[in-house]
């Protein structure tokens, strides 16, 4: 039986559709992601499961029980907001601390009981050595560890976490990105996690769902995600630099494809020529990935289209440079940062045909990911 | 000529505890018609030094000449340079269009030539929709490009800017950058940018001056900095993810010199002229760091040499991969290209260039070479 699930989940704020007939199923244990850029509706989908909004039409359920009518205390689920929203009065301990002390779990626990228990997490989230700080004094890593503190000391049947890497300095974030996978090893609770950073989904989900618009584009795992995009929206998301989209027309007859707007042509083997003769039509949009165009500055009979580089960038570990075929404008990248090239130099470039992802130009899906 | 050049520069500010070095003798050439970035944590003193050349902070002690010329003395106006801040800085009551026009006005500047470069600084930055509207409307962000549209539009003979992007959404950042590069190109203008942010210091600098603790750490290319940092500090400051840092004993095993990792099994061969120079020395620690990106999954040449770990942790991100690895009671990880076959738990054998091991002083943490 899943954790959690949704079933035709409807949320509107006045004439806004927030969350547009959502359904989805969560399993126990499970660490799932809610990628979606800002405005998705990613925070009003862990409110609703919170229960500080309702939904206007559809059912939630825990465990098979139906708890629309729940109330948020009963719920037993835990959220920490993007902000962290600690209580700037209160030391570390005491905001820890502090859900144990509420009416909910009023004279559950003793002086000892609270105590122990907040030791027990604080050590085990690396921030025992700050029960005494007021979170002024605070970085924005260890407020965060604070906040995940106070939510999971409740040991809550779900974890429900917004952006919580979303206001850290990059350097950190790709810190925490790495600890949070000790973390959910040692607390194992179904957790959902929004962000809008793909690294952070792709890194950390056991399956991803993305939301746009109020709608689900795509749920998978991470592999799928990324290398099986459902749509143009999900391809343009996932992965950096961007991915590159053009048009293009198939020849059957001489197994090649078309690019207008280079106006040059290539050739494609013949299980990705079968695939597009099983989907039928002749004009395709079609995705390369930056990192997965590869090129020499010598033409060959690989690298035969002639391009011109334009910008020229390194980006932490890899060299992204802008490369020019007519009117195509396409951006390439590589794993190497002391890769230099000139302003116009000349370089001569090869798709790998296994790796082109192909949409549909009027549904702008993924022909392979059509039911 | 617009070389900016500083001299034994200090600053110091006064609170109730007594003087504060901000900027401790600081040498800086920054060549003509370059983009210089200085990087470090907040506090380290590269704001302090970008508000002493732009005039507006006095110079404590030292000396700063722009060109030629002793500048100590100038008023701002006089040194003519065109500054962008983090805080933005607009005039609230002005349109954007009124912000950005502001000093070319001033300087009595034909309107059409006004208009022309408002227009295009505008498209270049996305704000040509938003040119009517009074700053106070725009988001964070926006305001930010106007800001860096109101310093960028002008022909100064040196351009300051100061966490010119921190506030701009991370998709559009980069051809931002890419911008301000081309506008350097074109305007053949020096450039002085500050940021505390790596990835911008790299796309953005040809050179990259390092400050930590109000003092100038390094100044080089990318290249030099991240592969021959000159202490502890620059090696763990530049590079994502960052550096590994083992602790080591220096032994001798069979005639040969090996660094034994503390807490854990892995030990590491140093190149023969680093072994000589330990054995000088007659060390008995040193701090090794070992980049994450110098570490293969697969071997590469035969002079490879090799370690084992195993895997605690793999992210998928996409275009690579991230490991952590575990050996005895050490972490340490490993930046690589995307391989499915590896999985969690598994003992890998890793690969490593001598040549690639930064071997730091155990106490002055400087780097030892040979």
């Amino acid at each position: 039986m899943p954790k959690i699930s949704l079933k035709n989940v409807t949320k509107k704020f006045e004439k806004v559709v927030a969350l547009n007939n959502l359904s989805v199923e969560i399993n126990d244990g499970e660490f799932f992601i809610i990628l979606g850029p800002s405005g998705a509706g990613k925070t009003t989908f862990l409110k609703v499961i919170a229960g500080l909004e309702n939904p206007e039409n559809g059912e939630i359920y825990f465990d098979g029980d139906l708890i629309n009518n729940i109330a948020t205390a009963k719920r037993d689920v835990a959220l920490t907001f993007e902000d962290y929203s600690l209580y700037p009065n209160f030391t570390v301990f005491g905001n820890i601390a502090n859900p144990l002390k509420s009416s909910a779990n009023k004279n559950k626990y003793n002086t000892k009981q609270i105590k122990e228990k907040v030791d027990k997490f604080t050590k085990m989230l690396n921030i025992n050595h700050l029960l005494d700080r007021l979170p002024s004094e605070l970085s924005g890593g260890q407020k965060q560890r604070v906040a995940l503190g106070r939510a999971l000391i409740k040991e809550p049947k779900v974890l429900l976490l917004d952006e919580p890497l979303a206001h850290v300095d990059a350097k950190i974030r790709n810190q925490l990105r790495t600890e949070f996978h000790f973390l959910r090893e040692k607390f194992r609770t179904t957790t959902i996690y929004t962000s809008h950073d793909y690294k952070e989904a792709i890194s950390l989900g056991d399956r991803i769902m993305f939301l746009n618009k109020g709608e689900i584009q795509q749920i998978g795992i991470p592999e799928i995600i990324y290398n099986f995009p459902k749509n143009t929206i999900v391809a343009l998301n996932v992965g950096w630099p961007e991915i590159n989209l053009f048009d293009c027309s198939v020849n059957f007859e001489n197994s090649q494809l078309y690019c207008p707007k280079g106006d040059f042509v290539f050739n494609i083997s013949g299980n990705v020529l079968k695939l597009l003769k099983i989907y039928g039509k002749s004009e395709y949009l079609v995705g390369a990935r930056p990192h997965l165009i590869s090129f020499s500055d010598k033409p060959s009979d690989v690298y035969n289209l002639k391009a011109i580089c334009s910008t020229f960038e390194v980006l932490d570990n890899q060299s992204v440079f802008y490369a020019k075929i007519k009117n195509l404008d396409l951006t390439i990248s590589v794993n190497d940062p002391d890769l230099s090239l000139r302003y116009k130099q000349e370089l001569w470039l090869s798709f790998d045909d296994q790796s082109l992802i192909f949409f549909d130009k009027e549904t702008n899906e993924n022909i392979k990911l059509k039911e | 000529m617009a070389s900016v050049s500083l001299k034994n520069v200090y600053k110091y500010y006064w609170s109730k505890k007594g003087k504060v070095e901000a900027v401790k003798n600081l040498n800086l050439d920054i060549r003509d018609k370059e983009i210089m970035v200085l990087l470090g944590p907040s506090g380290c003193g590269k704001t302090s030094t970008l508000r002493m050349i732009a005039g507006i902070e006095e110079i404590s002690k030292g000396k700063l000449y722009i060109g030629d010329n002793l500048s100590n003395n100038l008023t701002p106006a006089q040194r003519n340079i065109a500054l962008a801040f983090e805080d933005y800085a607009l005039y609230f009551y002005l349109t954007v269009k009124e912000n950005i026009a502001l000093c070319l006005e001033a300087k009595k500047i034909d309107p059409n030539i006004i208009k022309k470069r408002i227009k295009d600084i505008s498209e270049i930055l996305g704000i040509g929709d938003v040119l009517d509207l009074k700053t106070t409307a725009l988001s964070g962000g926006q305001q930010q490009r106007v800001s860096l549209a109101r310093a960028l539009v002008r022909d100064p003979s040196i351009f300051l800017l100061d966490e010119p992007i921190s506030h701009i959404e991370i998709e559009r950042r980069y051809r931002i950058l890419a911008e301000i590069k081309e506008i350097n190109h074109k305007f053949s203008s020096t450039m002085l940018y500050v940021t505390h942010n790596q990835t911008e210091a790299i796309a953005v600098g040809k050179r990259i001056g390092v400050m930590n603790f109000a003092e100038l750490q390094q100044v080089g290319t990318r290249d030099e900095i991240f592969n021959n940092p000159i202490n502890l500090f620059v090696a763990g400051f530049v590079g994502q993810p960052p550096i590994n840092i083992m602790k080591c004993k220096i032994i001798s095993e069979k005639d040969e010199i090996i660094l034994k990792v503390e807490n854990s099994s892995l030990k590491f061969i140093p190149e023969a002229k680093i072994a000589k120079e330990l054995y000088k020395l007659n060390f008995k620690e040193v701090i090794l760091g070992l980049r994450p990106q110098n570490i293969y999954i697969r071997k590469v040449s035969d002079k490879q040499k090799s370690i084992k770990g195993i895997i605690e942790v793999k992210e998928f991100l996409g275009e690579d991969m991230h490991l952590v690895l575990k050996s005895g009671d050490l972490k340490f990880s490993v930046y690589c290209n995307i391989d499915m076959e590896l999985k969690k738990d598994k003992e890998l054998e890793l690969f490593y260039d001598q040549n690639k091991l930064h071997l730091f002083h155990p106490k002055t943490e400087k780097v030892i070479s040979a």
